[in-house]
């Protein structure tokens, strides 16, 4: 009996020469994994047009009906997203979303990603859901913001060309 | 904290009542134990050496409502665990605050069914939700800290009612 | 009888009479042969080949006429050597068809790849996207990858305005010309047509301005791929998101069977609101079409302006109350007048409410009057078409006879419907003061001065070559309207019809008898409960306690609006804050159709269910549940709390309508084409109809009684004067009416309001199309801008209603 006590003591005389294992938290904060899915971004191309064309995919995709999307019609005048279609509601409520990472496969246009920010914490559930213009990535300038007054005729395609597949 | 002033180097501070009161209590707030689904062994990760939730206060774990402050509910509460989540809640000694931990404990998540509690604020007032799921231990320590702002800016009027 | 012929599909042995398509025959077996350019109610023309399959004949000897048997004893089979299209090929004894053969898949899969070479893969924007025939078969039949290159696909406009209510993806249409087909074959406008050939096909609108149909939004159903798109609903929602819930169109007397559907909206506060309206199969009312404005104009159900709370006149202001105050009011001051109550009541409200308003009105001893500007409604009651009357039945033999009414306009349906059965050979008689676009399809046309209607109908049962057509007729149904007519005047028209028909035996019988196209949905149903229009309505309502419900007098009649101001207390039940609500001492909300249960009686006597779409509006309460309410408190004992208890009771105390309950009108049959259900390539995005398709109403004459028809007063209506002009009020499909006007991407289509002249008028006027003229009449003045119409009489000057000029009855004008 005495053995195994001191066996075990061993082990944790040797524990007390290592350094803490206790990650400070709020202070230090662990660097997620590549693949860690947090909160959504809804991306932009580099002209700043929302990459989002409002198709509800997503929201389809969402096993716990996360995501609320509506849409509206794109003019050239004011243009949120390429082709005829942007979202002019996207809705989705942090505290539903299981963070599956199913919308960012079932998005057509790479729109939605899901990041690595898992600090979500709310008081009160109406703060969880979060709108378009909080889940919309910033732009480096202000011009770049959307809508834009763009050109006639040179958005008109929702998903970007595609191509051949290289032989 | 509610450091008002340090008088010279007489090593006294002083502050409100109210802010003393707030910062004793978010010294030593013990959870009691409400793992119910896979948010659990988040949670238990969270009080574990690695994340070690001791630093704020929560040292151990309390099996007892008589003798916690704070509920961490973390999993989903069906409508059979619902009275006895509250009776739990009921069973805690004032001052209490809540945590929902993880989606299912704050609105039903995936499981948008009838057998489960679409949050456990049906049952009991929520504190402090934390989304997730299950939430990684430092999004609970987030919401430990979340709430302990909270209960840093009550009031003693809040308790009036109550 | 038709010949019936045995074929086998797919090893199932089926019999079908000769003439049916493979593809139908397929179809009633059970078996779903993909189809593109073929739909049921159209002329097959074999465009997209995606019905390829094994069609094998037996061998005949040529000698004997006797089939080839092999050793087996069967007969050989002759199969071509590539496959057929089971569109366009019809059955024959002994054919069996193959639809799962190697060869009849390896062409579907071919189809595809070939249709999809130049099919845009925009399916998450595109509005057809979940309801999509081509997403549908590509996954069923596809082959899954392209042969060839992206960069073959060609580029087209993907916006193109057919109309302001169609949309136009050139990029998306697979040519199968399935909406040029419709306008031609079945609506008969051919304003669409394909322009250049081969791969350079495309849709374009021939018509000014374009696609001039109110049939317009049936090709967006029958459009297999997302083309065609409207632009109400265009990104509107994602078709998996939306509810839906059975419902009948409220716009007019047809009664067509509708489907809504809802979904919660952002825009609208996170309410549920309807989205789209789409048509749902009933094959005896509107087959599985509906017109545009059945389409388009449900937008006044979620308008701003809508009532959502009681008013109360207090100190000469309406302020806001609660329902008990209101109702309590209302009902100490109904008890007061007893006797000196008017319940006026429009065809617009369900039978339940219009039941218990005419309870109410009995209860009290008061009148229950219906606020309408045609009459006659008592003779369709009594001789309206018989039980299991279908216009689709109609055809070689048959006649119809079409008199002052604009059916294009008034009930588009029916127009359809009548012209359909012209075409199947029926006898077509449109008589009517000027030109109707029925004309073109007429083998009959009477054009009479106006006032003489009368005697036109009377002249129909003479022996002249046209009363021929219409007494020696195996069956024949007349449709009499408002056109150029007021209520005493209609309702003469309607006693002369009823009286023709009684002469000629066309009674009491399928497909025979009389029916009114009214101005309103169920004005019928109000006539079958008892309603009754007042000849002289603005002298009854002096020092009257008056009940207003659905109704807009004070906006349609000045000197109404006057009577109003007398009357001792003027409660109005209604939608919108109307000019009559004005002067009102106590508004009440309703819900619309769309929010509640209830039943409507079409124009051919058929009633039928609608139900609840999307919840009310504030505290709005159903017609039936506030009048109940009121009348509780005067010890009236009416069912409120559900419509289902309400019609029990209004079956059990109106004679036609016994026998019938919800469970009777929500009863359904199967019916042919099989259309709604998964294989949307067949008939369209129709909705099936699992919702009831009705009860027609047994009329007196259908029952066999003996039926008591005024005899018609030969005095002929008002007619113009020398150096007068005589305006006479004619229906326009999209009007400014409350149910109309809130759709805002109509008011293109609804226009300015118009007054039609005679080219003669119009030069003694001194005035030019186009010109804006002053009017006046009685106590209405206003403008309206000159049209020119030249068949028309140089007297009579044409008024449509409802566009902000108050005319109800022919009337003497001035015009400057």
């Amino acid at each position: 009996m005495l053995k195994e006590l001191g066996r075990g003591l061993i082990t944790t005389f040797k524990m007390l020469l290592e350094s803490p294992v206790t990650i400070q938290y709020p202070e230090e904060k662990r660097p997620v994994r590549p693949r860690f899915r947090g909160r959504h971004v809804l991306k932009r191309y580099d002209n700043g047009l929302e990459k989002c064309i409002g198709c509800s995919l997503c929201a389809a995709a969402c096993p716990a009906d996360a995501i609320f999307v509506e849409s509206a019609e794109n003019t050239d005048e004011e243009r949120y997203a390429p082709g005829e279609r942007y979202a002019s509601t996207y809705e989705i409520n942090m505290l539903r979303c299981i963070f599956c990472g199913f919308c960012e496969d079932a998005c057509p246009t790479e729109a939605i990603v899901l990041g690595a920010n898992y600090e979500l914490t709310f008081t009160n559930r109406r703060d969880a859901i979060y709108t378009k213009d909080s889940l919309l990535e910033a732009v480096p300038s202000p011009e770049l913001l959307t809508p834009q007054k763009v050109e006639p005729g040179e958005y008109t395609r929702s998903i970007p060309e595609m191509e051949d597949p290289k032989l | 904290m509610g450091v008002e002033q340090k008088l010279g180097n007489m090593g006294m501070v002083t502050t409100t009542l109210e802010q003393f009161v707030n910062w004793s209590r978010t010294r030593a707030m013990w959870p009691m134990l409400f793992g119910l689904a896979c948010c659990a062994i988040e949670m238990m990760s969270a009080q574990a050496a690695h994340y070690d939730m001791s630093r704020f206060g929560m040292e151990l774990m309390r099996a007892s409502p008589r003798q916690s402050d704070l509920m961490i509910v973390a999993g989903r509460v069906s409508r059979k665990m619902g009275p006895i989540l509250r009776r739990l809640y009921d069973q805690m000694p004032e001052p209490k605050w809540v945590v929902a931990m993880g989606d299912c404990a704050s609105c039903g998540g995936v499981f948008n069914n009838y057998a489960i509690h679409q949050g456990v604020d049906e049952l009991v007032p929520v504190d402090v939700y934390v989304a997730g799921c299950p939430p990684r231990p430092e999004a609970l320590i987030h919401g430990i800290v979340t709430l302990y702002e909270k209960v840093n800016g009550e009031k003693f009027t809040d308790y009036t009612d109550s | 009888m038709t010949k019936q012929v045995t074929l086998t599909i797919d090893g199932i042995q089926i019999d079908v009479p000769d003439e049916t398509l493979v593809v139908d025959a397929a179809k009633k077996a059970g078996i779903d042969i993909p189809v593109f350019c073929y739909h049921p109610k159209m002329e097959p023309v074999g465009m997209c080949r995606m019905c390829l399959v094994e069609i094998g004949r037996p061998m005949i000897n040529r000698s004997t006429g006797q089939p080839v048997l092999n050793e087996d004893g069967q007969p050989t089979m002759q199969f071509m050597p590539k496959p057929e299209t089971a569109c366009t090929n019809l059955v024959s004894e002994g054919m069996v068809v193959l639809t799962q053969s190697e060869s009849a898949k390896e062409a579907q899969k071919d189809i595809i790849e070939f249709l999809l070479t130049s099919h845009p893969l925009d399916c998450p924007i595109c509005d057809k996207g979940g309801e999509c025939p081509l997403q549908n078969l590509t996954m069923e039949h596809g082959p899954g990858k392209s042969r060839f290159l992206f960069d073959g696909k060609f580029k087209m406009e993907k916006q193109i305005r057919l109309g302001e209510l169609i949309v136009l993806d050139r990029e998306r249409c697979i040519i199968c010309a399935r909406c040029v087909r419709f306008q031609e074959e079945v609506a008969g406008q051919a304003v669409l047509a394909i322009d250049d050939r081969g791969r350079g096909s495309e849709i374009i609108s021939v018509s000014e301005p374009g696609f001039d149909s109110v049939f317009s939004g049936n090709t967006t159903d029958i459009c297999p791929v997302g083309a065609l798109t409207t632009t109400d609903f265009r990104f509107g929602a994602r078709p998996w998101e939306l509810l839906s819930a059975a419902s009948i169109c409220g716009q007019c007397p047809v009664g067509c069977n509708i489907t809504f559907n809802t979904r919660r909206e952002a825009k609208s506060a996170g309410k549920v609101v309807i989205k789209r309206v789409m048509p749902r199969q009933n094959e005896q009312v509107n087959e599985t079409w509906i017109c545009d404005k059945g389409r388009f104009a449900y937008h006044y159900a979620k308008s701003k302006e809508r009532l959502s709370k009681p008013l109360l006149r207090k100190d000469d202001k309406l302020k806001t109350t609660s329902w008990s105050s209101a109702t309590k009011l209302v009902a100490e001051k109904l008890g007061e007048a007893g006797k000196d109550t008017i319940v006026l009541a429009s065809g617009r409200l369900s039978n339940e409410d219009l039941f218990n308003l005419k309870s109410l009105a009995d209860g009290l001893g008061g009148k229950a009057v219906l606020y309408t500007e045609m009459g006659g409604g008592d003779l369709v009651t009594q001789i309206g078409v018989g039980q299991g009357t279908n216009f689709s039945d109609m055809g070689q033999g048959d006649a119809i006879f079409v008199i002052a009414s604009d059916l294009y306009e008034e009930a588009p349906i029916w127009w359809l419907r009548v012209k359909q059965a012209a075409d199947r050979g029926a006898k077509l008689i449109v008589a009517n003061s000027r030109e109707t676009k029925l004309d073109k399809f007429a083998n009959f046309v009477v054009r009479y001065s106006n006032g003489d209607e009368v005697k036109t109908v009377q002249d129909l049962g003479g022996t002249g070559k046209i009363a021929q057509a219409f007494s020696k007729a195996d069956n024949a149904i007349v449709l009499f309207g408002s056109d150029g007519l007021g209520l005493e005047g209609s309702t003469h028209l309607a006693t002369a019809c009823a009286n023709l028909l009684e002469e000629t035996g066309h009674i009491g019988k399928a497909n025979n008898g009389l029916i009114g196209v009214w101005p309103k949905a169920n004005d019928q149903g109000a006539w079958e409960l008892g309603f009754h229009p007042e000849p002289d309505l603005a002298a009854i309502l002096k020092g009257k306690a008056v009940y207003i419900v659905g109704a807009d007098p004070a906006n349609d009649n000045p000197a109404l609006a006057k009577a109003l101001k007398k009357a001792k207390f003027v409660v109005v039940q209604d939608l919108f804050r109307t000019a009559t609500a004005e002067l009102a001492d106590v508004i009440l909300p309703a819900q619309t159709y769309t929010e509640r249960d209830g039943t409507f009686t079409s124009g051919e006597r058929r009633a039928q269910r609608f139900y609840a779409a999307v919840p009310g509006l504030g505290e709005s309460k159903p017609d039936y549940a506030i009048t109940s309410e009121i009348a509780e408190k005067l010890n009236i004992q009416l069912e409120g709390t559900s419509s289902v208890l309400v019609f029990e009771k209004l079956a059990a105390s109106v004679k036609d309508f016994a026998g019938l309950s919800y469970a009777k009108l929500a009863e359904v049959t199967e019916q042919w084409p099989i259309v709604g259900r998964g294989d949307l390539y067949y008939g369209g995005s129709t909705y099936e109809n699992t919702q009831g398709l009705g009860v027609q109403l047994v009329s007196a004459s259908d029952r066999g009684e003996t039926v008591s028809i005024p005899k018609v007063r030969n005095d002929a209506g008002l007619r113009p004067k020398k150096d007068e002009l005589l305006a006479v009020p004619i229906t326009k499909l999209y009007d400014r009416g409350t149910t109309v006007a809130p759709t805002e991407f109509l008011t293109e289509r609804i226009g300015d309001v118009t007054i039609a002249l005679h080219p003669e008028a119009a030069k003694k006027l001194g005035v030019e199309a186009g010109k804006r003229v002053k009017i006046s009449f009685e106590d209405v003045e206003g403008e309206a801008v000159v049209k020119i119409d030249e068949t028309i009489s140089a007297g009579v000057a044409l008024v449509p209603r409802s566009m902000g000029l108050a005319i109800r009855e022919p009337v003497v004008i001035k015009v400057q």
